[in-house]
């Protein structure tokens, strides 16, 4: 029996050799979040003022937007656990999120390329590579709390509550590697082991959020990893008890992993391949058909999650107002977006909007990343060696990008403005601004996919740095001020020339100077993709 | 314009990635419907040529002509006349074969339902299987079925049986030969000899990057020796036959000897055996793979040669 695990120590050390950049980004990204975020609200509060504590303590109890995403704050609400409220559950979400990467990148994707054939008619037993992706993903967790929980108890925090943090983030880092490890066995490809994965995650957190916001919905909460945490309460009645919860379910997922890795062949999944059709469809007859086959999926992922979002931005607007009803609080706020701010709901969605086009900008580069992606798997030659022009082959897979930027955007302006127009009585005026307001980004997220369009012309050694680049204009956005950086560092980020809308003014120089920079980007990485050798 | 041009014409073509030389000055023509065998081992830069061919990368010196055209600049026009099997078959994951099939041959301008249902049911291939769960042999099926079921002129195959097993290859050589007969042009990269020798009329064989020999079998036969062997009537001295022009690695036992001879000799030698009274004569041509090895031994040697020439 023992010859199963054979091999074990050499993968584990030859996944950390392969993810020596990747595990320490994600460890110190973590950890920079919770210390940092936990020391800017202490600094808030210098004479610990008990007054202004628990008025601001009621005014995040009571309100709804807030229950819903980061979970109700523990009781007793003190200072510390007001320092940890938004990085308990929200951080959580980033470190499963870890968890499942490198789980399925050591199991599922080294098995459906084939290198495990490899591996296997090696002296590696059947089931080391499972349990070094998780002894992996569990040994980045650990050092993740260790190192959480040092920088906590360096802030002076209450070492009771610090422990039950780390402790809180281990568990749930635990049941988020059996969950993936389960969903490895369950299908043949990477990517439905991230779709179960990230699912149970997604389902996990709106079982919590209906829980913790919906009046007598309390139980829901317990049915959900993301619940267990806060239920644990850190900093509050720090009630270990809870964690027996996640670590039962753990044991019985890891064993439910194990059998089912028995059960299944090689390269296999339980659920079985099913057969497609003998013919293709009308639609599936050129290259846009083709790209728009392999991309549908994701965008109908990105549909949903972009709806899920509105809802919930459309459901916050409204409260907005009243979270920051603090005069000296509101007077901060227009001074920072500039004097012709009407009002702090427009100033609320306004931001929120142009956060949103960051991650659509994502959307818009993974998809222009297809290209690259299509190449390097050898997809690309077959259609070239075809009737398709090297214009078309490109111009197929930008469309999508391009068009489906802008479909997510209509989406989420189209929510959160029948959302507010139902809430003010205004349908007619809320919906067309909002859009309007949605899609205002929309040169900016063209700017990204332009220039992911450019490197993949001109560079395509060089593709990932499409995602350097997005990860620079989010920091610099949200940090740039903060952190002092030059203005000209500033203004880098096509982000930066975005009129605020709702509510501001639109001038439309800057979106003309973004459309034909996007313009400019995409004709030169199209003719550098002509000019270039395939393959 | 005056003659149609042939269907591929290479000459000088060159082609470097990077420090790497991937092509030196190859030659490589194609007649308008002969089946011509691209031979060369691993890494000699078959594939590339190929892909010079298709207008995918593109060559740095010398000419490469696709029905007379440049195939860089005028791909997707040239690419309605000729169909391709790449030399590694990837499928879309998510696509079933049939799917692909059709996609491959809508794209190159649409399909022949009859001829398409003939291939599948003479490969055995089932098309409703997603792309992921083919073997190396079924994802190799698929790439011939979409370009055996065009009616292209001209079919670019690179090593087009690896993978497959011996009955279906013979299925494709089948097929191969009713193309042949419908006038049709394939070019043929392959590494299975005895596969050229049957189907192909014409072959280059390219070693490093260059064109080592080119012709049709017989005229690349009587470039090398045959092999003789005789057990004669009366033992000729060595010195009778190792004295005849022509004659290379005699061996002689008494009355049997063996011997290899220039092609071009043959008729000589054979008289001198002739005049010792020849009681058994087996005479062979060089097989394919010979010619292959000799090609390489020479070549290797020139350039080994080449080299202690320069030297002082």
């Amino acid at each position: 029996m023992s010859g199963s695990w054979t091999g074990t120590g050499s993968l584990l050390r030859l996944a950390l050799r392969r993810d020596r950049i990747l595990l320490p980004s994600i460890v110190g990204g973590l950890a920079l979040l919770v210390i940092a975020s936990a020391q800017a609200t202490i600094a808030l509060y210098p004479d610990t003022d008990p007054q202004r504590l628990a008025r601001d303590v009621a005014g995040v109890a009571g309100n709804p937007a807030f229950l819903a995403m980061y979970g109700p704050l523990a009781d007793p609400p003190t200072l510390d656990a007001f320092a940890v409220f938004k990085t308990v559950v929200m951080g959580g979400v980033f470190l499963a999120i870890a968890v499942v990467a490198i789980v399925r990148r050591h199991t599922r994707t080294e098995e459906e390329e084939g290198r495990f054939e490899l591996l296997g008619a090696g002296v590696v037993g059947r089931r080391a590579p499972l349990l070094a992706a998780c002894l992996m993903a569990m040994g980045m967790v650990a050092v993740t709390c260790l190192i959480c929980a040092a920088g906590l108890a360096g802030l002076g925090m209450d070492p009771t509550g610090t422990l039950a943090f780390a402790l809180d983030w281990a568990a749930l880092g635990l049941v988020m590697t059996a969950v993936t490890a389960v969903a490895a066995q369950l299908t043949a490809t990477a990517r439905g082991c991230t779709t179960i994965a990230l699912g149970v995650l997604g389902v996990s957190f709106g079982l919590r959020a209906a829980g913790d916001a919906v009046e007598g919905a309390g139980a829901l909460s317990w049915l959900s990893p993301l619940g267990w945490m806060l239920k644990v309460q850190p900093y509050g009645q720090n009630r270990f008890w809870v964690l027996a919860i996640p670590v039962t379910v753990a044991v019985v997922l890891f064993a439910v992993a194990a059998r089912l890795l028995e059960r299944r062949d090689l390269g296999a999944g339980l659920v079985a391949e099913r057969p497609g059709p003998a013919a293709a469809g009308r639609w599936l007859g050129s290259a846009l058909g083709l790209a728009w086959r392999l991309q549908r999926g994701s965008l109908l992922v990105w549909t949903v999650a972009l709806l899920l979002v509105g809802v919930l931005i459309g459901s916050l607007a409204g409260s907005v107002a009243s979270m920051l009803d603090d005069p000296a609080t509101q007077d901060l706020l227009r001074r920072m977006s500039g004097s012709e701010v009407p009002d702090l709901t427009s100033l609320f969605l306004a931001a929120e909007f142009t956060f949103i086009s960051l991650a659509v900008a994502g959307y818009g580069i993974a998809a222009t990343l297809r290209l690259r992606g299509e190449e390097r798997d050898l997809h690309t030659e077959p259609v070239l060696a075809t009737a398709t022009s090297r214009w078309i082959f490109l111009g197929s897979h930008l469309l999508i990008a391009l068009l489906g930027s802008t479909w997510l955007l209509l989406v989420l302006g189209a929510v959160v403005g029948t959302m507010r127009g139902l809430a003010t009585g205004d349908l007619a005026g809320q919906l067309p601004t909002l859009i309007g307001a949605a899609l205002a980004p929309l040169p900016a997220v063209w700017v990204c996919v332009g220039l992911t369009t450019l490197i993949f012309g001109l560079v395509p050694r060089w593709t990932s740095g499409a995602w350097i680049l997005l990860v620079l204009f989010l920091v610099v956005g949200e940090f740039g001020s903060l952190l002092g950086l030059p203005a000209w560092l500033q203004e880098v980020s096509p982000f930066a020339h975005l009129p605020s809308l709702p509510g501001g003014s639109v001038t439309a120089l800057p979106l003309i100077a973004l459309a034909a920079a996007a313009t400019v980007a995409v004709s030169t990485g199209s003719g550098g993709f002509r000019r270039r050798d395939v393959g | 314009m005056g003659s149609p041009a042939h269907p591929i014409e290479i000459e000088g073509l060159r082609k470097r990635f990077g420090a790497t030389i991937a092509l030196d000055g190859l030659d490589l023509t194609v007649r308008q419907g002969e089946v011509h065998g691209f031979l060369g081992p691993n890494g000699s830069g078959k594939s590339t040529t190929i892909r010079i061919l298709l207008g995918l990368l593109r060559g740095d010196g010398g000419v490469a002509r696709l029905f007379g055209g440049d195939p860089w600049a005028r791909a997707e026009t040239l690419h309605r006349r000729l169909a391709y099997v790449p030399g590694e078959v990837t499928l879309w994951p998510n696509l079933t074969g049939g799917e692909v099939i059709d996609l491959l041959a809508r794209l190159r301008g649409g399909v022949n339902p009859t001829t398409r249902a003939r291939l599948l049911d003479r490969f055995e291939l089932d098309p409703t299987k997603k792309g992921r769960s083919y073997s190396k042999g079924n994802r190799q099926k698929v790439a011939l079925v979409a370009a055996l079921a065009s009616d292209a002129e001209l079919l670019i195959l690179d090593e087009p049986t690896s993978g497959l097993d011996p009955l279906m290859e013979r299925v494709f050589q089948q097929c191969i030969e009713e193309i042949r007969d419908q006038g049709r042009t394939v070019l043929l990269s392959s590494h299975i000899l005895s596969e050229v020798e049957q189907l192909c009329d014409r072959v280059s064989i390219i070693r490093a990057g260059r064109t080592v020999r080119s012709g049709s079998l017989d005229e690349l036969r009587e470039l090398t020796r045959t092999s003789v062997q005789a057990v004669l009537e009366r033992a000729p001295s060595p010195a009778e036959l190792d004295g005849v022009t022509g004659v290379h690695e005699l061996r002689a036992e008494g009355t049997r000897v063996a011997m290899t001879v220039d092609a071009a000799h043959l008729g000589s030698v054979l008289a001198v055996l002739g005049s010792h009274g020849i009681r058994s004569l087996t005479s062979q041509p060089p097989s394919l793979e010979e010619l292959f090895v000799h090609s390489y031994d020479r070549a290797g040697r020139t350039g080994h040669d080449a080299r202690h020439e320069v030297a002082p």
